[in-house]
């Protein structure tokens, strides 16, 4: 089976003509961290999936897999629960592939979107059921979460380190520095609004740093 | 310039990204540089940290799955494609032979050739009248005659609607000509008893006229009152009369001098032909449709027409004791997603359209449209559609929605109201949904608004079923900036909240005020439903029909309520009516943002039997 992988894909049919309906020129027009031909290939991608093309899905899945499994193990902390969860993500997916709609909005924050959803109902879910929420076990289990949280970061553990964070703030700081979302984007998958995550991104830094040099003020 | 430390963050975290470096950054705001340095150096360490990756077993696993369900989605678009092509092949050859018809159909020339397709403000259209009242000369056969007219009374109000969905008022030359028609085709009827087919069309093309007319009134143009009450009223003489026959009582033109106007209520006796509908004095008698069906206790829907000293005579009643079918103040409010002969979607919902679908305006995809909601026979339909004013238009007139409480009498009253401290205009074309308890003195209300240069000119008012203290004052509108230290929230004065915080100018919030003893309101929060940059929410107001888990089913399908959703106004439940902001979600639901929650109590407990999904065209 061949294999695009994302960067290699991004290079191609740039111009190439499309049946589907292009990004629409208002839509390009809004800011977005996408250079306008990573957008057009994503664009090409998303609509070859769209038909069900086997390729493009296949490239899809290789690309958001990893993201999602990442995400969500930094929110919950947990591989089984991850794997699950990307997993679910990748299924909804494509059966909901045919109702995205370019409007400026990354397809990847739109995956993310999807995800969080599910992240959002998983913990719902799990209250109700009086289960225990494994980012809260990881991050009162410690008694100093200082010395913690800056040996995780030394030990690339950013995980540990994020657990001390209040939900919101771990979620910006996953899908703005590690994903690279731009604001508009993060907004969009947080519910949010771009000015809302400027402040969000602000306090999570903060926190972080509060939690990884108390002594600074 | 100063400017927020958040905002020079933001800005340093974009160069960041770009690969520029930590100290070069810095040295561009030396008054913010050690907190800078330390929140650029820890982002940059989170950058660099090692993903986690997922194990190869579990991925390719998923990937099966998934390959799997592409497989099957990918047959099943297969038969789909396959059926739609036998379709086309079947169709085409139809389409061809109308086509061929309609050109062998079209003849002649000239003048009335020429105004064959005139409309009422074309200089044309009297040629066109003209011409269809010669065809009728050399009609001899009488009944073929009261075909043809009630034919040309459809075509005038096809002719209607399109004036209207053009945004223009309607003129005086196409209602007479509607009335005109009706008068000759029921002339014809009276002295045939036996013609009970054509007796049966007049009747329900003379329910579908008057329900259009009734809803156009803000329509007609100004010179064309007169004709307008004429053909209302005979249109519901022949109602009256069953369709032909001569009705025991009528209803003048001039009963409905001053305009029409509906209201929702829970019915009362008041003696000698007068009654309460939700606190308002209606006369009701043999006059009005429906008469029959009233019950005191129950709720009902009136058509009310007013006369020149605005003595209220009902003309119809729908409902006794149910309501849901005809109006339960249910919309959607958002961009239009496409637009079909029979259908339109908004929202993410198809509203078909039915034959009293009443659209003001020929909307287009892109276009900022609210659709009522009405639950027929056949499903949900769409009421009514017209363009919606954004919440973010720099326009003199504003937008809110207002919740306070009614102060004084306004049971006799039409034209003011006292509602939270503040003078709103009521006029005929104001729904007053009194359906949860009676417009009072005290009543709790929800007021859509504009503010047109400061005065407010109330669209609907809801009694709501709430027991809210009288001082409080909830208004959601656009956050327009400051005058003179205080906040102006859609034209209206506010107190700021003690705390700093303060919304974006423009965005649209959610302001929880209390009224002092000066009648100033002081903001004690708000809520900022939607920022400047966000696309357009999409506005839906209805009732919950169910709740599970986080999805909530309102008339028109359902809307997800996450957990990151502001709720505000009380606890949902079941049977109360709830405003929504939300966005389109992944599946195609809704995902609430804001959700303000209007009633404290199930209005309509009964109402959910008759609730039916959403229909796709």
């Amino acid at each position: 089976m061949r294999v695009a992988t994302w960067d290699t894909r991004l290079t191609r049919s740039v111009n190439e003509p499309r049946a589907g309906s292009p990004p629409d020129e208002t839509a390009q027009a809004k800011p977005s961290a996408q250079p306008k031909e990573e957008v057009s290939a994503e664009w090409e991608l998303v609509r070859r999936a769209q038909q069900y093309d086997n390729d493009a899905i296949h490239t899809i899945y290789q690309t958001y897999y990893p993201k999602i499994y990442n995400y969500a193990f930094m929110q919950m902390g947990d591989v089984q629960a991850a794997e699950d969860l990307a997993s679910d993500v990748m299924l909804k997916m494509i059966e909901k592939v045919q109702t995205y709609k370019f409007q400026g909005l990354p397809f990847g924050a739109w995956v993310f979107r999807i995800a969080r959803n599910r992240l959002i109902d998983l913990h719902r879910r799990r209250k109700r059921r009086g289960e225990v929420d494994l980012s809260e076990t990881i991050a009162t289990a410690v008694a100093n979460p200082q010395v913690l949280a800056e040996r995780a970061l030394e030990r690339g553990q950013i995980q540990v380190a994020l657990k001390h964070l209040t939900p919101e703030q771990r979620q910006v700081i996953v899908l703005k520095f590690i994903e690279g979302f731009d604001n508009r984007s993060v907004g969009k998958i947080m519910g949010r609004s771009e000015g809302a995550i400027k402040s969000l991104q602000h306090r999570a830094l903060g926190a972080l740093r509060r939690i990884l040099h108390p002594d600074e003020v | 310039m100063f400017r927020r430390y958040g905002s020079v963050l933001d800005e340093c975290l974009a160069a960041l990204r770009t690969g520029e470096s930590i100290e070069h950054i810095v040295a561009r705001y030396p008054r913010h540089a050690p907190r800078l340095r330390s929140a650029l150096t820890l982002a940059a360490r989170v950058q660099s940290s090692p993903r986690v990756t997922p194990r190869a077993q579990a991925q390719e696993k998923s990937w099966r799955r998934v390959r799997e369900r592409a497989h099957q989605l990918r047959m099943g678009s297969r038969r789909v494609a396959a059926r739609r092509a036998s379709y086309a092949a079947v169709l085409k050859p139809a389409g061809a032979l109308v086509a061929a018809l309609l050109l062998v159909s079209s003849f002649g020339g000239g003048l009335a050739y020429a105004s064959q397709d005139a409309m009422p403000d074309s200089p044309l259209y009297r040629v066109k009248l003209a011409t269809e009242d010669i065809h009728l000369w050399f009609v001899f056969d009488e009944k073929h005659e009261a075909e043809i007219l009630l034919d040309q009374s459809n075509q005038r109000v096809d002719e209607i609607r399109s004036m209207v969905s053009q945004g223009k008022a309607i003129p005086e030359n196409v209602l007479g000509a509607l009335d005109n028609r009706n008068r000759r085709a029921v002339s014809i009827l009276q002295d045939r008893p036996a013609e009970t087919g054509l007796r049966a069309r007049i009747l329900t093309q003379a329910e579908e006229q008057e329900d259009l007319l009734v809803a156009l009134w803000q329509q007609v143009s100004d010179d064309a009152r007169d004709e307008y009450t004429e053909a209302v009223a005979s249109l519901h003489n022949v109602r009256l009369g069953g369709g032909g026959g001569a009705a025991l009582v009528e209803v003048q033109p001039g009963d409905l001098q001053n305009g029409i106007f509906s209201i929702s209520g829970q019915v009362q006796a008041l003696g000698d032909g007068t009654w309460s509908i939700g606190g308002v004095a209606v006369n009701i008698d043999d006059r009005t449709l429906g008469h029959g069906e009233i019950v005191a206790g129950l709720t009902a829907r009136v058509i009310v027409a007013l006369d020149a000293t605005d003595r209220r005579q009902a003309l119809s009643l729908i409902g006794g004791g149910f309501l849901g079918g005809p109006d339960t103040g249910a919309f959607v409010n958002g961009v239009v997603e496409e637009v079909t002969d029979e259908a339109i979607r908004v929202g993410g919902t198809w509203f078909n359209f039915s034959e009293s679908t009443v659209q003001t305006y020929d909307m287009e995809p892109g276009e900022l449209a609210q659709v009522t909601i009405v639950t027929t026979e056949d499903g949900i339909v769409a009421g009514e559609i017209k363009p919606a004013a954004s919440t973010r238009t720099s326009a003199e007139t504003k937008a809110l929605t207002f919740e306070g409480t009614i102060e004084g009498d306004v049971s006799g009253a039409t034209s003011e109201w006292l509602i939270g401290g503040f003078q709103f205009g009521i006029t005929e074309s104001t729904v007053i949904d009194a359906s949860a308890g009676d417009v009072r003195d005290g009543a709790r209300v929800q007021v859509e608004a504009v503010n047109d240069r400061g005065e407010l000119q109330a669209s609907r008012v809801s009694v709501l079923a709430s027991e809210t203290e009288a001082e409080v004052v909830t208004i959601i509108g656009s956050f327009d900036g400051f005058q003179g230290g205080e906040w102006v929230v859609s034209g209206l004065p506010v107190i700021p909240p003690e705390n700093d915080d303060e919304p974006q100018v423009g965005a649209l919030i959610s302001v929880e005020t209390e009224r002092g003893d000066g009648g100033d309101l002081t903001a004690s929060g708000f809520f900022e439903i939607e920022a400047t940059d966000d696309e357009e929410l999409i506005r839906t107001q209805g009732t919950i029909s169910g709740i599970t888990d986080s999805q909530w089913t309102l008339e028109f399908g359902d809307v997800s309520v996450l957990a990151t959703a502001e709720i505000a106004g009380g606890e949902p439940g079941v049977g109360q009516r709830v405003l929504i902001w939300s966005e389109p979600g992944d599946d195609g639901d809704l995902v609430a943002r804001y959700v303000r929650v209007l009633d404290h109590e199930s209005i309509i407990p009964a109402l959910f039997d008759t609730v039916l999904p959403a229909p796709t065209p």
